[in-house]
């Protein structure tokens, strides 16, 4: 081969490369975007639309006191926002700082009849600190009471 | 007295640094006079900082109370080692042990006298001074707290372990390491040459600071290997990502100087990935300082601070770049190049180095974006950075076992693959293996087991060849250590074993080959935290017992924290690795069980990679700067 005719040859394989690998990243991207929810924000849009099992989405807010009921390695609770609650089935164990009345934020489907079946409960490491979507979720709702610091 | 001393260094450094960029001015006159000053002037604001550092260390090693910085992240019962490290665990202090290295590595470099090094050590001032302003104004750790307290506030006792004595000076030593190679980038762009000549000036400190992230993000990952209690050690965390990033510039930028260093060619892209690579460095910083994303991390959220490193990216690497378009036409190579040949794999492995980097980039940035752009809050999740990651490090791993074989200039790829034969079968037998004994995930296993063994056995191969040759060791080692990387990768991430128990006093169960038996569950009582420490027989196939392991649940009442203290079995096949939680209701407690198989081989791969850089970094030859 000239060297006119490998370079060529070296310029269309790498263009079908960077093509193959740009298709497979962007499907791969799309199909892996989890969006987060506040519990208000998934009534909207299970209003707007209807459910898919096979989207995973997060949500967060507070564990409602009293909600939290467990039977083994089953967990079932309500994470709220103040203005709206989402029941949560949960199989397996529930970090250490899971409490009620303590922010959270589930990762999972929601299934036709309108419950989240979550498949993991996100960790935290100190009471103190609450992930900031549900600062945010909390203040949009109107229920936030600490202070800006976030 | 000793807090206002601190700033005082400080600004004492930020003023030397002004006299030193000075130099850069085009009057000749003035430059004449600088030159003998600038290195003086490096020594003294390393000195300055290094000053100001101790001061913050010693604030803490005291227990002054009357400094914010202090209070809110040191205690009276913090044992002493944290009490010192915890200087670099906060905001603040991290920024200043960031500028410690900047300042550090300037005066190191400035010890010569060389126009390019002056040039560089001038550049490598302004950076320091720009950081220097946003410590004062936006994060001053001497600030006083007032009225004093009597003690302090909790220091995160996930930060209260050895891993965080080393983890951030070494991933600071890279990140900020990669400031010199830019600073001297720079400094060829205004010399307008860059030739051989500097591609062996700037390749210690390449390897130097590519070996110093290697062993932060080792270190780093080890660290949330054996402190988060999740049983894994890489969770595609923006922070991760974000050292990530210039890991991977980085790498393309150490075998593309090597380029440089041989063949007196690919200057402009060299000089490129320099100013990429710390824009990167800076990226992470940014990241990780303004709490513009969530991770376990970001300890501060400030958008100040967010808007001031923004602002010191944009004036720094803009300028960069904007010099770059002016003059990289002065590096233009005439050396042509053939594709196949070492030089032209380089190249390719470089491209297909940088679209990683660009997929993980877009992987971390995005949700930002999506945030600013329509307010939706997304998560990237984790199977996006494996399916576009994996495959496109593969590939220039596969060229990396072959390039060694092709020569410089022009190669022929059927006398590589001939030359390469032995390795080849190794490749082959690796297969063979899985294949006979692995049950599950067959073909996953034979891509990761044939690419480590290909890329081991081409690495032992080199070494045999290239004997007497330079740099032999650094190309054997730092190869070697990514074999070991994927071997430790695919093993743990296709065969990992995962079990979540409720158990009792007197319980037994059978996990990945191994009996346990729970044999009971006492508090004990440490330094700062009191703990719920469960008692775990192991005994193999056979019931001998093998080890006794102690994972606990501790409770530190200081900040009221919780935490899982892992302990782990480590054997030959891989780690047995406990974690407890809770007593839940009818005392029983929580127990997670992960088998994670050869797993530790990561950890080797990172430590023999860095090697290979440390090699590469101490047999440099000398070579001096022709003005």
């Amino acid at each position: 081969m000239k060297p006119k005719h490998q370079r060529l040859l070296f310029v269309i394989i790498s263009m079908v490369f960077l093509c193959v690998g740009t298709v497979l990243t962007m499907s791969a991207f799309r199909s892996n975007l989890i969006f987060f929810y506040s519990p208000s924000d998934l009534q909207k849009y299970v209003a707007e639309n209807k459910p898919s099992e096979e989207k995973t989405l997060r949500i967060g807010g507070l564990v409602k006191a009293g909600s939290i009921k467990s039977n083994d390695d089953n967990v079932d609770f309500i994470i709220t926002d103040g203005n709206a609650d989402i029941e949560v089935a949960y199989k397996g164990i529930v970090p250490n700082l899971f409490r009620e009345g303590q922010g959270c934020i589930a990762e999972g489907i929601l299934s036709a009849d309108g419950k989240f079946i979550a498949q993991r409960i996100l960790a935290k490491h100190d009471e103190k600190y609450l992930p900031r979507e549900v600062v945010d979720a909390l203040k949009r709702s109107g229920k936030w009471q600490g202070g800006d610091a976030q | 007295m000793t807090a206002e001393l601190g700033v005082f260094f400080l600004v004492l450094a930020f003023l030397v640094a002004l006299l030193q960029s000075v130099y850069l001015l085009p009057v000749a006159p003035l430059r004449k006079m600088l030159a003998t000053i600038v290195p003086l002037c490096a020594w003294l604001q390393s000195f300055f900082v290094t000053l100001a550092l101790a001061t913050l260390a010693t604030l803490r090693l005291n227990s002054d109370f009357t400094v914010k910085n202090v209070v809110e992240h040191s205690n009276l019962s913090l044992p002493t080692i944290y009490k010192f490290a915890g200087t670099w665990g906060n905001h603040e202090g991290s920024m200043l042990l960031w500028v410690f290295v900047l300042a550090l590595f300037g005066a190191l470099l400035a010890s010569s006298r060389d126009k390019i090094k002056l040039y560089a050590t001038a550049i490598q001032s302004i950076l320091c001074a720009g950081f220097l302003i946003f410590i004062l104004y936006t994060s001053n750790p001497f600030d006083r707290v007032f009225p004093p307290t009597t003690d302090g506030q909790a220091l995160n006792p996930l930060l209260q372990d050895i891993g965080l004595v080393l983890h951030p000076p070494l991933l600071y030593l890279g990140y900020v390491g990669f400031s010199i190679v830019f600073s001297l980038a720079v400094a060829a762009l205004i010399h307008g040459v860059a030739d051989k000549v500097w591609a062996n000036i700037v390749h210690p400190w390449i390897m130097a600071s590519w070996s110093a992230l290697t062993l932060g993000i080792g270190l780093g990952s080890w660290w949330a290997y054996r402190e988060l209690g999740w049983g894994g050690w890489w969770f595609w965390d923006p922070v991760e990502n974000a050292s990530l990033l210039p890991w991977l510039s980085g790498t393309a930028l150490l075998h593309s100087n090597i380029v440089l260093k041989k063949r007196n060619m690919l200057a402009q892209w060299v000089i490129l990935l320099s100013i990429i690579t710390f824009a990167l460095s800076l990226l992470g910083t940014f990241l990780v300082r303004s709490g513009a994303i969530t991770s376990v991390h970001s300890f501060a959220s400030d958008p100040e601070r967010g808007i001031f490193i923004l602002g010191y990216i944009i004036i720094t690497v803009g300028s960069a770049l904007f010099l770059y378009g002016l003059r990289a036409g002065l590096l233009a190579s005439k050396e042509r190049m053939l594709p196949v040949s070492r030089e032209g794999m380089i190249v390719i492995n470089n491209l297909f180095i940088l679209s990683a980097c660009v997929t993980v980039l877009l992987g971390t940035l995005y949700p930002m974006f999506a945030e600013l752009v329509s307010n939706d809050k997304i998560t990237v999740g984790a199977p996006y950075f494996e399916v576009s990651f994996i495959p496109l490090m593969a590939i220039p791993l596969i060229f990396a076992g072959l390039v060694p074989f092709m020569p410089w200039k022009k190669a022929s790829l059927r006398k590589a693959i001939i030359a390469a034969t032995p390795a080849i079968i190794a490749t082959l037998v690796a297969a063979f293996l899985v294949l006979a004994f692995a049950e599950s995930k067959i073909i996953s296993a034979i891509c990761g087991f044939s690419l480590a063994a290909w890329l081991a056995a081409a690495s032992v191969q080199w070494l045999f060849n290239a004997h007497g040759k330079h740099g032999r060791y650094s190309v054997f080692l730092g190869h070697l250590g990514a074999a070991f990387i994927v071997v430790g990768i695919t093993a743990s991430g296709l065969w990992k074993e995962e079990a979540h128990l409720l158990v009792k006093n007197g319980d037994s169960a059978t996990f990945a080959g191994y009996n346990l038996l729970y044999e009971n569950s006492s508090d004990v009582a440490g330094d700062n935290y009191t703990a719920k420490r469960a008692e775990i027989l192991v005994s193999g196939k056979d019931n001998k017992p093998l080890a006794r392991l102690f994972p606990e649940y501790r409770n530190y009442p200081v900040g009221g924290t919780t935490t899982s203290e892992v302990d782990i079995y480590y054997s030959i096949t891989g780690d047995l690795y406990s974690v407890t939680g809770e007593m839940a209701n009818g005392g029983k407690t929580t127990l997670r069980l992960y088998f994670q198989p050869m797993i530790n081989l990561i950890w080797l791969g990172f430590v023999l990679m860095a090697l290979g850089g440390i090699t590469a970094c101490l047999s440099n030859k000398k070579q001096k700067w022709e003005v």
